[in-house]
């Protein structure tokens, strides 16, 4: 999946052989171009469903989310403005999304438990054989991962994702979320330190 | 470890790249006297680097056929259902295997079973004359998978190494005793 980084790079690029960007794209797509249409989720699909699957960690609910996202700037293209970037506006709408759906989960979850019987109980037994380091020498060490960022909280997560899967600027994801710039690096810190505590083996 | 606390906010920004050049000489400076900053610093980046290396999800093939489908659904003010079939078929996959692994063996058992029945009413109706033996050598075990009858592969194989007469297999037929066979031993 090619990064913002590589996104970065390639706007170069794409400037130097006259390939279109998101927003002379979407542009034409206000104007009725089918195809700009078709060339935004070519570029897009792929970020997307890494960056909403770092959220839901289930592949068919995240391609749902992502069919939605292309569903609604589909219907909405009239809302975009060229005031911020495509791909700020793109990466909200998935991550609101995505948040809707962990809601939902949650509220299902909640509704299952409040209709379980007393000896409907799921009790939880850890499983003292598998350790952090004997999962990493079982050549685990990316579901380690995933399962720690899976633990962050909402707030943390998405700005770590944002941050330093998906390579956004701090200015961007201040766009994005619409929160200041301070609360965004000090959520990115917080959440970096958290999973440094917790992958502490796997890191040294 | 745990980077001194002075540093620790001015470590991410060091780890950003986000200082200006005077704050970054000074954390430079205090990293090459600092181990536990020192280490901080390098775990963050291996954090980071570790994160970015995750290995990227596939997007379905019929993703974009999907989709396609799905806007002309909105655009016919119909709603598109979510994926609960593809969900339904992952989740039906273990009981759909079982119930074709069922079906298999019962129908071939069953096959197997009306098959041998069918012979012994045969050999049972009125005025076929039989012994046990005849239906124990004339069983579906009969047949190799070519579907030739051994009683003819063995007439046929004079010149093989396996020596049977056609008059042993007659004999067979008459007396019902298996056709005597001489088996020359193979030296590897």
């Amino acid at each position: 999946m090619p990064n913002v980084l590589d996104n970065q790079n390639n706007k170069s690029q794409n400037k130097k052989r006259n390939v279109p960007t998101d927003e002379v794209l979407i542009e034409r797509f206000q104007n009725g171009d089918a195809y700009a249409f078709d060339q935004i989720v070519h570029r897009y699909k792929d970020q997307l469903i890494n960056f909403v699957y770092n959220f839901l960690g289930d592949r068919i609910d995240s391609e749902d989310v992502v069919q939605e996202t292309f569903l609604r700037v589909y219907k909405n293209k009239h809302l975009y403005r060229n005031i911020a970037k495509f791909s700020t506006w793109i990466y909200t709408i998935a991550g609101n999304l995505a948040k809707t759906e962990l809601r939902r989960r949650k509220r299902r979850r909640l509704l299952s438990i409040s209709q379980m019987g007393f000896n409907d109980k799921d009790y939880d037994i850890p499983d003292s054989a598998i350790t952090p380091d004997r999962e990493v020498e079982g050549g685990m060490k990316e579901d380690v991962i995933r399962a720690e960022i899976d633990k962050l909280p909402v707030r943390f997560r998405e700005v770590v994702v944002l941050r330093d899967i998906q390579e956004f600027s701090y200015e961007e994801i201040s766009e994005m979320l619409k929160i200041p710039i301070g609360t965004v690096k000090s959520r990115v810190n917080r959440g970096r330190l958290r999973l440094q505590k917790k992958l502490k083996d796997l890191l040294e | 470890m745990t980077p001194c606390q002075r540093y620790k906010q001015q470590l991410f920004d060091y780890i950003d790249s986000e200082t200006d050049i005077i704050t970054r000489k000074e954390i430079s400076k205090h990293l090459e006297s600092c181990p536990s900053c020192c280490q901080f610093v390098e775990q963050i980046k291996q954090l980071r680097s570790r994160l970015k290396a995750l290995p990227k999800v596939q997007i379905s093939d019929d993703f974009q056929a999907v989709l396609r489908e799905r806007i002309r659904h909105e655009l016919a003010g119909k709603k598109y259902p979510r994926r609960f079939a593809a969900r339904l078929g992952w989740r039906l996959a273990p009981v759909m295997a079982l119930a074709i692994a069922i079906g298999v063996s019962g129908y071939l058992v069953f096959s197997n079973r009306s098959v041998s029945s069918a012979g012994f009413a045969e050999k049972n109706s009125p005025g076929s004359v039989h012994n046990v033996s005849d239906n124990l050598y004339e069983g579906p075990t009969e047949f190799l998978i070519d579907g030739t009858p051994n009683r003819i592969k063995l007439a046929r194989s004079d010149n093989s190494g396996i020596n049977s007469s056609p008059a042993d297999s007659s004999a067979f037929r008459e007396n019902g005793s298996r056709p005597k066979l001489d088996v020359v031993p193979v030296k590897f």
